[in-house]
């Protein structure tokens, strides 16, 4: 069965090339552009892979990340931060508050898809 | 009056002892004139006389016993005066006179005991003043020199004998000031401040000394009491400051320009491809080639941008601090609330250095330790503890035992604007988060198996490095000015002696980067002069942990080298051969990655002469090499030399003309790069060699053969 990403992005144009390459990939994508449409697609289906943007409109990628990490049911999803925020500090904080790993834009597709691979694998 | 009193008391001895004394004898002559013929009588008279006599002693004694027992107390008195017990007063005695003299010299003693004080306070402000003067300049970064009318030093401190003092000439009292500072310069400043008018007016302006150190100078003049004026040096080293302003200058301006190409080139290219619909398919690949290059650019200058932007260039208003006596005074400020709340901080941790804004990071940590101790349980006990994580961050944490913060707290706690001083800036102040940002860090609320906590992470900043020894050019810095025209080079990159570290994380390791000076640029002729080396830990540079020596090349050092270095044959007259430093060096960098700009010329001095004493040689495989890191991560980059890489990084050019300047700058650009390598997922030391050995850098070699071949 095709593994399920969700990807929570508000930026479109990003979102549009993800959601091209993952499906491409063989991956079902669901996207949602909000924290709490991302909060309301991961209890609909469990994914085997959240791809987290920081910057949301509603809420914090770090503040969801924790959510999730707290809630027993998704504790062991792995997440994957996609973020313009580059500071070793903030790198730290993501991992810190439970992202699996920490990928800073622009970055390069195929090494998004690698990851992206590894962290569906090990899941 | 002194002198009176003894006469009177003269008179008085000679009235009541002689005065008896004579009217006894009279009386006797007489007597025995009388009775000349009657022996019997003569013995009456005798003894008369001899009584008349003892009588007379008898009253002298008795005078003198009256008189003498107050003056011996009064000389008594007046020695206790004079000496151990100056508060001692004499105690006026029956008589009269010697009682209105003891009066007299009471009042005399008051007086100069009053005058006496009065100069022993002043000469102990004096010498407070004098101390906290001296403690002053010894301690103040600034330089002090006092100078006399003839412009002779009188007076300098410490710092100023640093910047001043020439290679054989050190800042004497007596020297000319203008042996050390430029007359032409200096001397009408000097010379309009000697006049009357321009009382205590100050005269300020920047210059560069002999050694390259560039000072701000203001001089103002003392006219002291004698009337000889006297002038006042302050003297400010700027030399950094001056070059990391251009430095940023610089690099704003060229950053603006070089993403400019690129922006035009995808906004362009975007814009015809879309408008275009019905252009053939190898026109259209060929738009969409070169957008991809050019967004590539682009992404490659964000990451030198990134780099720039994580670097350690602290900001001016920085500090050292030491993070456990922040925290302690943290602690300290909010005891009443611990006391309140009948709670304790425990603080653990080895103390670390943080730099930044004391009294900004203080109001920081005091928000979010207030707000930990209001939200754990009565009663309980905090944890403060902080630890260094490989990143080079520290990682402040503030455990909250028995409670926790309410959804949304958190963001509202760090968007609270932190309280100013009195003398706090106008505007708007900034906000807790803000404060953290500017430092390079981030604050967040944890939830961890053992309680909730606010953590706090910061990056660990070393001290700016301050390159010592004397300042000179190198051949190195030749080279690269060669590599940077497209001078020659032959690195034979072997990707076959990749150590068995290879898989060890960049991030963990220790590297040793450094640089040598030679007499020439032919390693089969020519020799080392000196070999710097600074080591770099967890990202950062260890300006504290360096090597420097000064080597004897065995050989005269060329003019042109000199020239380039200046290192000249006196300097390295009596220090030892490459094969006694040798073995030091060597012990320096094992444990440690070496690390050098264009390693290939460095080897080729290091290996032969390692292998005359029997060492084993840097295998070339093994170390990084910051240009081909740099053109392997930066291939569309112009040059390579030191300065231009320096200047792509934002980092000022100072001192570096020595092996240990420039070691210290290939340093900071290698941290960069360390940057760079882990936001392109290069995190093992076997992944940069190979990347510094790949496709790229062959392609670089072959185009600088090219160019010089076409040459």
């Amino acid at each position: 069965m095709a593994k399920r990403i969700l990807v929570i992005e508000d930026e479109a144009n990003i979102l549009l090339s993800l959601v091209f390459v993952l499906e491409r990939e063989g991956y079902t994508v669901r996207t949602a552009t909000t924290g709490q449409e991302g909060l309301a697609a991961l209890r609909a289906e469990r994914p085997d892979l959240v791809i987290l943007d920081l910057m949301l409109p509603d809420i914090s990628g770090y503040d969801l990340c924790q959510q999730l990490r707290r809630d027993p049911a998704f504790a062991a999803v792995p997440i994957l931060m996609l973020t313009a925020r580059a500071q070793e500090a903030e790198r730290h904080k993501g991992l810190a508050v439970g992202a699996t790993d920490y990928v800073t834009k622009p970055f390069r597709v195929a090494d998004l898809l690698a990851r992206v691979a590894r962290l569906v694998a090990a899941e | 009056m002194g002198r009176s009193y003894q006469r009177r008391l003269l008179v008085a001895l000679v009235l009541t002892g002689t005065l008896p004394l004579a009217l006894g004898t009279a009386l006797a002559l007489a007597l025995l004139y009388q009775a000349l013929g009657d022996p019997d009588q003569l013995v009456a008279v005798g003894a008369g006389v001899l009584g008349l006599e003892i009588g007379a002693i008898l009253m002298a004694v008795l005078v003198a016993l009256a008189l003498g027992g107050p003056l011996q107390a009064l000389r008594d008195g007046l020695a206790l005066m004079l000496g151990p017990n100056r508060r001692y007063r004499l105690v006026p005695p029956a008589e009269r006179d010697l009682a209105e003299l003891a009066r007299g010299i009471n009042a005399l003693a008051d007086q100069s005991l009053h005058a006496q004080e009065q100069v022993e306070a002043v000469t102990r402000a004096l010498a407070l003043e004098k101390e906290t003067l001296a403690s002053v300049l010894f301690a103040l970064a600034d330089g002090v020199v006092v100078c006399n009318a003839q412009y002779q030093v009188v007076l300098s401190n410490a710092a100023a004998q640093q910047l001043l003092a020439l290679p054989a000439r050190p800042l004497r009292r007596g020297e000319s000031i203008f042996a050390y500072l430029n007359a032409a310069l200096l001397r009408p400043l000097i010379d309009a401040l000697a006049t009357a008018a321009a009382a205590r007016r100050l005269e300020q302006g920047i210059l560069t000394l002999p050694r390259g150190i560039v000072v701000h100078v203001a001089v103002t003049c003392i006219q002291g009491d004698t009337g000889q004026p006297h002038y006042l040096f302050v003297l400010r080293d700027i030399t950094r400051q001056i070059a990391a302003e251009r430095s940023h200058t610089r690099f704003i301006r060229d950053t603006l320009r070089r993403l400019r190409g690129p922006v035009a080139s995808l906004l362009s290219g975007a814009e015809i491809l879309r408008a275009y619909r019905e252009l053939p398919a190898a026109q259209q690949q060929a738009f969409l080639d070169a957008l991809h290059t050019e967004a590539e650019r682009l992404a490659t200058e964000l990451d030198a941008l990134q780099a720039v932007a994580s670097s350690d260039l602290a900001p001016g208003w920085a500090d050292d601090l030491s993070l456990r006596a922040l925290i302690e005074q943290a602690v300290t400020d909010l005891a009443p609330l611990c006391a309140a709340r009948e709670e304790q901080v425990l603080i653990e941790g080895d103390d670390m250095s943080i730099r930044g804004d004391r009294l900004a990071l203080l109001q920081v940590v005091r928000q979010l330790l207030a707000r930990s101790l209001e939200r754990a349980a009565v009663g309980s006990q905090l944890r403060v503890r902080w630890s260094r994580l490989a990143s080079g961050l520290v990682e402040l944490t503030l455990s909250i035992p028995g409670g926790r913060l309410a959804p949304g707290e958190s963001e509202h706690l760090f968007e609270q604007p932190l309280h100013a001083g009195a003398a706090g800036p106008p505007g708007p102040l900034p906000t807790l988060l803000q404060v953290v940002e500017e430092h390079g860090g981030a604050v967040w609320e944890q939830h961890t198996p053992e309680g909730a906590a606010l953590v706090l992470s910061l990056p660990l900043q070393p001290r700016a490095a301050r390159p010592a020894g004397p300042r000179v050019d190198t051949v190195g810095q030749q080279v690269r000015a060669l590599l940077g025209h497209g001078g020659f080079y032959d690195p034979t990159p072997a990707v076959a002696g990749v150590p068995a570290r290879a898989e060890a994380r960049l991030t963990e390791l220790s590297f040793v980067v450094f640089d040598l000076e030679t007499t020439g640029l032919d390693p089969a002729h020519d020799a080392v002069v000196a070999i710097g080396a600074v080591r770099v830990r967890r990202g950062r540079v260890i300006p504290e942990d360096h090597f420097l020596a000064l080597v004897d090349p065995g050989r005269p050092i060329p003019p042109a080298a000199t020239r380039i270095h200046g290192i000249t044959d006196e300097l390295v007259a009596g220090q030892p051969r490459l094969g006694a430093v040798l073995p030091q060096f060597v012990a320096y960098c094992s444990e440690s990655v070496p690390v050098a700009h264009v390693a290939w010329f460095d080897l080729a001095f290091l290996n032969p002469a390692l292998k005359a004493v029997g060492q084993p040689p840097f295998a070339p495989g093994a170390v990084l090499d910051t240009l081909l890191l740099c053109s392997a991560l930066f291939p569309a980059w112009a040059g390579y030399n030191l300065e231009e890489i320096a200047d792509r990084f934002a980092l000022p050019v100072v001192g570096r003309h020595t092996a240990l300047g420039d070691a210290l700058l290939t340093a900071e650009i290698f941290c960069r790069l360390l940057h760079v390598l882990e936001q392109r997922g290069i995190t093992t030391l076997g992944a940069a060699l190979r990347l510094q050995s790949g496709d790229v850098v062959r392609k670089l070699i072959t185009a600088v053969r090219a160019e010089l071949a076409r040459r």
